[in-house]
C-alpha cells in the first residue's frame, strides 16, 4: 500500500480527523487531570517508520505506551505514547505524589485507565464524524524502547511497507513539557475507507 | 442581502465543510484563511459579518487571532470551532471576544444556531 498516492486533500482530510480524535482526547483527559492540556498543530506524516521515530527521540529511548485495537469499519491500532519522563509528570498530577524508577501497579493501572479514555474519546469523535461503526479493545499497555515499541505496533497492523502514514498530535501539559503522542495506525485498506466516507474518494 | 463569513481553519478538509454549510443556509463567503495571521489580515480588508475561527493553528492561533480582530474592530463577532473544548479554553475565547464556542466534530445544525444566535 503506497500512501504517497493520496492527494493534498485527502491527507489533510485525514489530518483533521486525526486533529479532531486528538482535541477530543485532550480535552478528555484535561477534564480528568483538571489541568489545561494544549496541543499542537498535528501531522499526518507519511514517512519511512525510522524517520517517524527519529520525530519522537532516540531509538532506545524507554517509553510507556498504551496500545488499543480498533475494530470495525476502520479498524487499526492505536497508540497513545510517553516517554518515560512524561509518563512520571503525568502520572505526579494524576495521582499527586512523586513519581520515578519502575512504575508500580497502580501506576501502571492509572496510565492504562488513561489510554483507555483518550482512545475511547478519540474514537468516539472519529464515529461522530463519520458514522462510521468503530469498538475499540481492553488497552494493552507496554514499557519497551522506543524502536521495539513502533515497530511492534505497525507490524501488528499489517503495515509492512517502507512508507507509513500515521497521524500525530502532541500535547503539552503547562511549563512542565509533557509530551504525549497519539498515533493511529490503520490496518491496509482502514484509511481509504475513511477518505470514502468522507466523501473524497 | 446574504451575510458574509469569514472561514478560518488549517484544514482545507474542515474549511470546504463549513463553505458547504454556510453556503447551502444562504450565507455567502468573505473568505478563507488558514492561519490566524491570514485571518486578522483578511478580516481587515473583507470586513466579514461573522468569523468562523479554529484554534489550533499554524503561525497565529485562533484565540490570539480573536484578540487582534477585536482589537481592530471591538465589535468583531467571531464563533470558535475547534477540537478542544476544555472549559478553560472556552472561558479564554469568550473572554477574549468570541461569541459563541462549537466543538468539533459538530453537526452543521450547531453552526447554522450559532450563527444566527450571534448574527440575531
Amino acid at each position: 500500500m503506497d500512501y504517497r498516492k493520496f492527494t493534498e486533500l485527502q491527507i489533510d482530510a485525514l489530518r483533521e480527523v486525526g486533529n479532531i480524535g486528538a482535541g477530543n482526547a485532550a480535552t478528555a483527559l484535561s477534564q480528568m487531570i483538571q489541568k489545561r492540556i494544549d496541543m499542537s498543530v498535528p501531522e499526518a506524516a507519511i514517512l519511512p517508520l525510522e524517520e517517524m521515530i527519529q520525530k519522537i527521540g532516540n531509538e532506545e529511548d524507554m517509553v510507556v505506551a498504551v496500545i488499543i485495537r480498533v475494530f470495525g469499519d476502520a479498524p487499526g491500532n492505536m497508540v497513545f505514547l510517553l516517554t518515560m519522563n512524561s509518563a512520571h509528570e503525568l502520572l505526579k498530577m494524576l495521582l499527586d505524589e512523586e513519581s520515578e524508577g519502575d512504575l508500580t501497579e497502580m501506576q501502571i493501572s492509572a496510565l492504562q485507565e488513561i489510554g483507555n479514555i483518550l482512545t475511547g474519546a478519540y474514537i468516539n469523535s472519529i464515529v461522530k464524524l463519520t458514522g462510521m461503526m468503530l469498538v475499540s479493545s481492553v488497552p494493552a499497555i507496554s514499557v519497551d524502547m522506543l524502536y521495539s515499541l513502533m515497530t511492534t505496533a505497525f507490524i501488528e497492523s499489517g503495515q509492512f511497507d517502507e512508507y507509513i502514514m500515521s497521524i500525530e498530535a502532541k500535547f503539552i501539559m503547562g511549563k512542565k513539557n509533557i509530551k504525549g503522542y497519539f498515533f493511529y495506525i490503520p490496518k491496509p485498506g482502514s484509511l481509504e475507507k475513511l477518505i470514502q466516507t468522507l466523501g473524497l474518494a | 442581502m446574504s451575510q458574509k463569513v469569514l472561514i478560518a481553519d488549517d484544514a482545507a478538509f474542515m474549511r470546504m465543510m463549513i463553505k458547504d454549510i454556510l453556503l447551502s443556509n444562504g450565507y455567502e463567503i468573505a473568505g478563507e484563511a488558514n492561519n490566524g495571521l491570514k485571518a486578522v489580515e483578511l478580516y481587515k480588508k473583507e470586513k466579514p459579518d461573522i468569523v468562523m475561527m479554529d484554534i489550533t493553528m499554524p503561525e497565529m492561533d485562533g484565540i490570539t487571532a480573536v484578540k487582534e480582530i477585536r482589537k481592530l474592530d471591538p465589535s468583531a463577532k467571531v464563533v470558535m470551532c475547534s477540537a478542544l473544548g476544555q472549559q478553560s479554553m472556552v472561558m479564554e475565547a469568550i473572554q477574549s471576544g468570541a461569541k459563541d464556542f462549537i466543538v468539533k466534530p459538530f453537526q452543521p445544525d450547531r453552526v447554522i444556531e450559532a450563527l444566527k444566535k450571534v448574527l440575531g
